[in-house]
């Protein structure tokens, strides 16, 4: 356990940080210093500016496009979108609470059961859009038959890495985050790294670091991603 | 499988060479390489893949012929994506899945409409065909078609005698037909507009070449404004942007330029032909972009423009037929022209009804990108059975989508789909007609040739007088 949570909690998020970092920074260089070409993109950009900025906007946080079309698939990947996002947001308290605290003057008590419960209630929509996406590529032919091996592993590495972190969440005796909170303290200082001892978060923490290693180098580049092709489509001729 | 040894295939080496140059070129295939998500959605929302339901006909698969040889050979670390199953090797009979595979998408881009990254798969599959004509195994019909062009300057190798003769019989036609008297003019200097059509509207689908010309002698009625045809240009269609041939694409275009500036044209027109249109306007160097000294539109828009102006008198009641609009690809969803054609289709008849989806979520007629020239198998080895059987088999959702309007009349303004949907609606017996829009003006407008406000001075009366020759200069 002591060699795991060594290479886990002190040396691996120095790797994660620096491939996250620098895998992200060149493909996002690559796409910037590419030439935008000659080639006449659909749909046609005949609305003005603005109404193109807030169409960009909608499809990036509505997911306009396919929402009437295909309901199940909306509903479960905008769900899950909007868990991430929030869980995300959620997770910097393991930094700092100070936007809630000093920006909100929420009282500790309030912080505690704002992210037990809008936290909990994340961790259960997530998995069940999850099961669903997954599901959904086991089930229906045509999605399944352009299914590869990737997606598979990314399903079930967001699976894994929702439920460790509903483990966290949920078990009992709850998981102390003071404990995560002067880690991640510690590690961000490098001053005498205490790295947690609990078996699951240092799961949850290992699948996680996986993930953002991956994401530069895969689908998961659809997030950097949208920001690019959208607005080419919206660009002005 | 291990890969082929693909030192003795010299072809699969350039095919590896040409996707590896992805890499280096436009921004948007970059993109289409890296951030698709494989959702799915694309294959409910494209012809192809829901009446020939098989993993080729997916359009993410489709694109992934190419995305997966390009994270292979083309990104770092091709091995270890090989393992996660998002890359693969070269396969011995590649380049022969691929000229199948990417002439089974007629580049609609419905799919694009629906991607929640605005993927367009044509793109991608433009590219395919690109890499295909580059070593030279384009279906017969598309090289042979630019090799044709390229002679003569049209796809359907007219000369200029046969141009000329097109012209006036078609002026015949007319006056039998309608009584009223028009001209074609060709290469008259200094006439305000210069009318670029699909050629094949010179020969097969004769009708809305005939009506354009009734059009524009409305307008000549109206305020004045002359047009002209020019024998160096007469045909807008580009094979280049169906076998990803840019330089071909180029080339035919640049004819059309000189033209105007030979003529001293004030506007470029371009006739009912998406693809002519989409090139013309945004591609090649008569696209708006290049600030010309003339301006490039649409007849569309040059209709709308005067039918807001109150140009046009018809006759709503002539046109006993009910009518539907079949909206083509590169105008509902190149280049934005939908509610232009039904706004003179309205005004036309009484009788339009809207075929649904429609507009820019209007299902392709299976014609698109140039297969529906296509008829045999092309030289391609393969193909199941013929392109005309793949386009009556993947055009049965337009015959659907069209006898549920129950209309009598498809106006398709495009001569891709107009041979296509014609064929479609023989094939399945349906007996509805297919034609332009411009087809319709001619048969509802009513010309009154003594109005006293036209400001064409000397313009003879009366409308209906068919042995005036009012419109000649």
């Amino acid at each position: 356990m002591d060699t795991f949570g060594t290479v886990v909690g002190k040396i691996l998020p120095f790797v994660t940080i620096a491939v996250f970092a620098v895998g992200l920074w060149f493909r996002i260089r690559h796409w910037r210093k590419a030439a935008v070409g000659n080639m006449a993109l659909f749909p046609f950009a005949s609305k003005s500016k603005g109404e193109m900025r807030r169409e960009v906007l909608g499809e990036i946080l509505f997911f306009t496009s396919f929402r009437k079309e295909n309901q199940l698939l909306w509903w479960a990947t905008w769900a899950f979108h909007v868990a991430v996002g929030l869980i995300v947001l959620g997770h910097t308290r393991l930094i700092t609470d100070w936007p809630l605290r000093g920006l909100l003057g929420m009282s500790e008590g309030a912080v505690n059961t704002l992210s037990a419960t809008s936290g909990g209630a994340m961790g259960i929509l997530i998995l069940a859009a999850l099961l669903v996406l997954f599901s959904r590529r086991l089930f229906i032919g045509r999605v399944r038959e352009i299914s590869s091996g990737e997606d598979l592993f990314l399903l079930l590495l967001l699976l894994s890495i929702v439920m460790t972190g509903n483990m966290l969440r949920f078990q009992n005796p709850h998981f102390d985050i003071t404990v995560a909170q002067t880690y991640f303290a510690s590690l961000f200082t490098f001053t005498a790294i205490q790295v947690p001892a609990s078996p699951v978060f240092l799961t949850h923490f290992l699948l996680v670091q996986i993930m953002l290693i991956y994401l530069p180098f895969g689908k998961l580049l659809h997030i950097p991603g949208i920001f690019f092709s959208r607005p080419l489509l919206a660009r002005d001729y | 499988m291990n890969a082929p040894d693909t030192k003795s295939q010299p072809h699969l080496q350039k095919m590896i060479e040409q996707v590896k140059a992805i890499k280096t070129g436009p921004q948007v295939m970059q993109l289409y390489m890296d951030i698709c998500a494989k959702c799915g959605i694309c294959a409910d929302q494209c012809h192809v893949a829901q009446t020939m339901p098989m993993k080729r006909t997916n359009p993410a698969a489709r694109s992934d012929r190419i995305r997966k040889l390009y994270r292979r050979y083309a990104l770092p670390g091709g091995g270890f994506r090989k393992i996660m199953g998002s890359a693969r090797d070269i396969e011995l009979d590649e380049l022969e899945n691929w000229v199948r595979d990417f002439y089974e998408c007629s580049g609609c881009r419905r799919c694009g409409v629906f991607c929640p990254f605005g993927i367009d798969n044509s793109v991608i599959a433009r590219k395919g065909r690109a890499i295909v004509h580059a070593l030279g195994k384009s279906p017969f019909m598309m090289s042979e078609t630019q090799r044709i062009s390229d002679e003569t300057g049209n796809d359907e190798g007219q000369t200029y005698a046969s141009f000329v003769d097109a012209c006036s019989f078609l002026e015949e036609e007319v006056l039998d037909e309608f009584g009223f008297e028009v001209e074609i003019p060709i290469d008259k200097k200094g006439a305000d507009i210069l009318f670029v059509p699909a050629s094949a509207d010179m020969i097969s689908f004769p009708e809305t070449q005939m009506g354009v010309s009734v059009f524009f002698k409305a307008l000549k009625l109206y305020d004045g404004t002359t047009w002209t045809m020019s024998s160096n240009s007469f045909d807008g269609a580009n094979f280049g942007l169906f076998t990803g041939d840019d330089k071909h694409m180029m080339r035919k275009n640049q004819l059309t330029y000189d033209a105007c500036i030979e003529l001293g044209v004030k506007k470029l027109v371009i006739g009912e032909c998406g693809h002519a249109y989409r090139i013309a306007k945004r591609m090649g160097p008569t696209a708006s972009k290049n600030n010309n000294p003339f301006e490039t539109l649409n007849i569309f828009d040059l209709a709308d423009e005067y039918l807001h102006k109150g140009a046009f008198k018809f006759d709503r009641d002539k046109i006993k037929k009910k009518v539907t609009y079949h909206d083509p690809c590169n105008f509902a969803r190149s280049t934005g022209i939908a509610e232009e054609p039904r706004r003179l289709l309205n005004a036309m008849t009484g009788n339009f009804t809207e075929m649904t989806p429609n507009r820019s979520k209007n299902w392709c007629c299976g014609g698109g990108g140039g297969l529906a020239v296509m008829d045999g198998p092309e030289k391609v080895e393969l193909i199941d059975g013929t392109f005309l059987d793949y386009r009556m088999r993947t055009g049965k959702i337009k015959v659907d989508q069209i006898q549920s309007t129950g209309a009598d009349y498809v106006a398709a303004p495009c001569a891709n789909c107009k041979r296509q949907v014609m064929q479609l609606m023989e094939h399945y017996e349906t007996g509805v007609k297919t034609g332009g829009v411009f087809d319709l003006f001619m048969e509802a407008i009513i010309l009154d040739e003594a109005k006293p406000d036209s400001r064409a001075a000397g313009e003879p009366a009366p409308a209906a007088a068919a042995k005036q020759n009012g419109d000649k200069p």
